[in-house]
């Protein structure tokens, strides 16, 4: 197929549409989807990631996610649903997994794999590389692993959400890159009852069976009281119906465990302090 | 105050104290140890804590069987994924689970809804789905785990949020669930799928009233604990062992059985060199702490993707001339474990497959001969594959023919290994796979009834496709099950005879049951194609993929009870 003048106008419109004209001015990449060598970089990519266990099943069979093979595609849609998947369903996007040469490469096995005609978009495509994430210090990376490690189970993310990721039990992390020092970091968390963040006092609901429960206030409304019960870790999201009420009060002590300043040794401390302030 | 009042008030709330302390202490535990004597309910998942799936009700037998009609059918509203559930009744009242995590109260005599609850979901793991196989009920709570990972108790009668809590970030660890919890005492024991992910696996205990968090056991033991040295480096962070559905329990011995799966990454074991503790493991573990008692690995270092995970049938047998507390189990690998339950010594292991090529055979000390493992670079023939010898749908077990019953799947795959670095929660698999029939014959499937120890067996049903439904047999000398083109299915439980079937209009992937409500006695089972296996069969029968999906609940009892309809009955 011969490759007008008038679809590679349409998909660098579509492409600069899609990625931003900034992108892909500071890196374009020229990528032929019917280059075998191309496609092939796919290939393992395609293994790894889609073909995998019970999803698309080996060189697109079928599984649980539909059979690839054999079918006939149109190259930006194929690539769009692969970069942001499919809502409400169990095809995930792999934007934050795979850079965007990568799932052109995967777009173009997926459609080696296919019927043999192509759309008009599968011809050249030009594309910008995502620009690099800043890269964290060697400190801070450390700090992320201690921040989200699962393998403790009173790490910080069970409560604490930064740059998206983490419950929000506790206050939001990500403003605080520029709003607290490095002092004062280490003081909320080797003592959190100095200062409290404003909306996350502690509350206390005394149950009309005798039970006190003292958490983080989520919502309150007529009907209820919603509290997340902090005695616990993962703290629990307990609903009290008012007629199961007899009291609700306040309190001056954060809800934040005080074990933070012997869990972690002081190096620890910097390297989670490092990875707070290091606004990724 | 007159006297008369204030008498009058003392009774009143002396009554109800007493009847606040007579539900306080509503033995929840009690009820369940003795579920198989109300057989007018379902209790619990596996029908009772020792998950026969048998009934004692009779009032549907093999001699009226061709009566039984559809009474009432209830939809979820969401089909993908099918209907896995197993429901459970409780006093004339259903509570079923559908993928999404959606809850419903269905009145269980006329399948009018009483309430419904939609979980919101968030961030989950796309590898395992959104279904959902069931809730456990006791303390006036539902409870019911979530595909992004929470646990969440919801009041039984109102169907309103009492608690949940996210028990770990689904995004993050590439793990949810899909299984169904068991209540033992005053807590919930809740397991996690993520095997085939990059993730460290744990069974969990919950406070069922708070919510609160009572324990958990790593099934992959961390640094300075027994067993973490058979872990390669830091392969334990992320060497899998899920715990994706549901245990059993002794209460004579308080011993919570739970097994565990497969390690990652599953098909390339170079990483992880060692036999990976706890997976592919029978664990014994205290409920009230959660320590561990004593646990059996029947798979050293699995590079095959089996798992350990399906029902853990207890049972009182004769082993060798002597009675026995024996643990029945059977595996993905084909086979089938019996172990001694007071202490995990293995006694006989038997397989339910003709084609298997994994291993040469079990000795008789259990050990695994010949393995047949996966290499990287080319792809190599293995049976059964990575969909297993049997599939989780659970068998169930007779005490009036003292047989087991269970289904069986003889296919296999072509298998090739890759060396893969794990990526916290993204897939860890190390290999991938086709569907290819045995060599010598057309995959199929059978369903026959075995003897539970040495594993002969007495009757075969076969099926063209896959059977992926789970067993239900009762008193009346029926079996129910399902099949993947929509029939629901009564045979004979002594001869295998099929006696009568129902065509629901999509295939089964789920639990039936049987429960009864004001003496008349009703069959349940959901119907709805779906499911990661079920999406894998066009490799075998391409017509499959074009097999419907769906989601109905179909109950069913005698026409001679008020309705009469002959004609619908063969």
């Amino acid at each position: 197929m011969k490759f007008s003048g008038y679809y590679w106008s349409v998909l660098v419109s579509v492409f600069l549409a899609l990625f931003g004209a900034k992108d892909s001015l500071a890196q374009t990449k020229i990528i032929d989807l019917r280059d075998p060598a191309f496609a092939s970089l796919g290939a393992p990519l395609f293994a790894k990631n889609c073909a995998v266990g019970y999803c698309h099943g080996s060189e697109g069979a079928a599984g649980q996610g539909p059979r690839l093979r054999g079918r006939h595609w149109n190259s930006t849609t194929l690539f769009e649903v692969i970069r942001d998947g499919i809502p409400n369903t169990t095809m995930p996007g792999w934007s934050g997994v795979l850079n965007q040469e990568g799932i052109w490469s995967i777009t173009a096995y997926i459609i080696g794999l296919g019927t043999g005609t192509f759309e008009p978009a599968s011809g050249k495509l030009e594309m910008g590389e995502r620009i690099a994430a800043k890269e964290l210090s060697s400190k801070a990376k450390r700090g992320r692993a201690l921040f989200f490690d699962l393998t403790n189970e009173k790490r910080c993310a069970l409560c604490h959400r930064i740059r998206s990721r983490g419950s929000t039990i506790g206050p939001e992390l990500t403003s605080t890159t520029s709003t607290k020092s490095v002092d004062e970091l280490h003081r909320d968390i080797t003592d959190p009852s100095a200062t409290i963040a404003r909306g996350f006092e502690q509350t206390i609901v005394l149950v009309a069976d005798g039970e006190q429960v003292s958490g983080i206030k989520k919502d309150s409304n007529e009907e209820r009281i919603q509290l997340y019960d902090t005695a616990a870790l993962p703290s629990p999201l307990r609903t009290f119906y008012r007629n199961q009420i007899r009291g609700v009060s306040g309190s001056s002590v954060s809800s934040m465990p005080t074990s933070y300043g012997e869990m972690y040794s002081p190096s620890e401390l910097a390297d989670i302090i490092a990875f707070i302030k290091s606004g990724e | 105050m007159k006297l008369a009042s204030f008498l009058l008030l003392t009774v009143c709330v002396v009554a109800l104290l007493v009847v606040t302390t007579v539900r306080g202490e509503e033995p929840v535990s009690e009820r369940l140890v003795n579920a198989a004597n109300e057989p007018e309910n379902w209790l619990t998942y596996n029908g009772s804590y020792e998950s026969w799936r048998y009934s004692k009700l009779d009032q549907i037998s093999r001699h009226n069987v061709k009566k039984l009609i559809p009474v009432w059918s209830f939809q979820p509203g969401i089909v993908d994924g099918g209907l896995q559930a197993t429901p459970i009744v409780v006093d004339g009242v259903m509570y079923l689970t559908s993928s999404l995590n959606r809850v419903f109260a269905i009145d269980a005599a006329t399948g009018k809804k009483i309430w419904q609850y939609y979980h919101e979901i968030g961030e989950f793991p796309s590898l395992y789905g959104t279904w959902n196989r069931g809730v456990a009920v006791g303390h006036g709570l539902v409870f019911m785990g979530t595909a992004d990972n929470y646990l969440v108790a919801l009041d039984a009668g109102s169907g309103r949020e009492v608690w949940k809590v996210e028990i770990e970030n689904g995004g993050q660890c590439g793990c949810g669930i899909t299984g169904a919890p068991l209540l033992v005492k005053d807590k919930v024991i809740i397991g996690v799928n993520g095997g085939d992910s990059a993730h460290r696996g744990y069974l969990n205990a919950f406070d069922a009233k708070t919510g609160r968090h009572v324990w958990r056991f790593w099934t992959i033991p961390g640094p300075g604990e027994p067993g973490n040295e058979s872990w390669k480096g830091d392969s334990w962070k992320y060497g899998g062992g899920s715990t994706w559905l549901t245990g059993s329990y002794d209460s004579d011995l308080n011993l919570l059985y739970w097994g565990v799966g497969n390690p990652a990454a599953d098909f390339y074991g170079e990483d992880r060199e060692g036999d990976n503790l706890y997976t592919e493991s029978i664990i014994a573990l205290d409920p009230d702490t959660g320590k561990l008692i004593w646990y059996y690995q029947q798979i050293p270092h699995d590079v095959w993707d089996f798992d350990s995970g399906y029902e853990i049938v207890l049972l009182d047998l004769p082993y060798e001339g002597k009675k026995r507390k024996l643990i029945v189990t059977p595996h993905k690998s084909g086979y089938v474990w019996v172990l001694d339950r007071t202490n995990g010594e293995f006694l006989n292991a038997w397989s339910l497959v003709e084609n298997t090529n994994w291993i040469e055979g079990i000795d008789r000390k259990g050990r695994l001969i010949g393995r047949n493992e996966p290499v990287v670079g080319e792809y190599k023939l293995l049976c059964p594959g990575i969909t297993g010898g049997r599939q989780w749908n659970h068998g169930a077990y007779s005490p009036k023919t003292g047989w087991f019953y269970s289904t069986a799947l003889e296919w296999c795959q072509q298998i090739k290994a890759f060396p893969e670095k794990a990526r916290e929660g993204m897939s860890f698999f190390g290999g991938e796979f086709k569907l290819v029939p045995p060599p010598k014959e057309e995959a199929h499937s059978h369903l026959s009834a075995y003897d539970p120890v040495t594993g002969e067996h007495f009757w075969r049903y076969k099926s063209k496709y896959p059977l992926l439904a789970s067993q239900l047999v009762t008193a009346g000398d029926l079996l129910f099950t399902g099949d993947a083109e929509g029939e629901f299915l009564a045979l004979d439980t002594e001869t295998g005879q099929r006696l009568w079937s129902f065509q629901t209009g999509s295939g089964h992937r789920g639990s039936p049951i049987t429960y009864s409500v004001n003496g008349k006695q009703y069959v349940a089972t959901p119907s709805g194609w779906g499911s990661a296996v079920a999406g894998l069969l066009p490799q075998l029968w391409p017509e499959t993929e074009y097999f419907q999906s769906g989601a109905t609940l179909f109950v069913f009892s005698l026409a001679n009870f008020g309705v009469s309809n002959e004609v619908r009955s063969e």
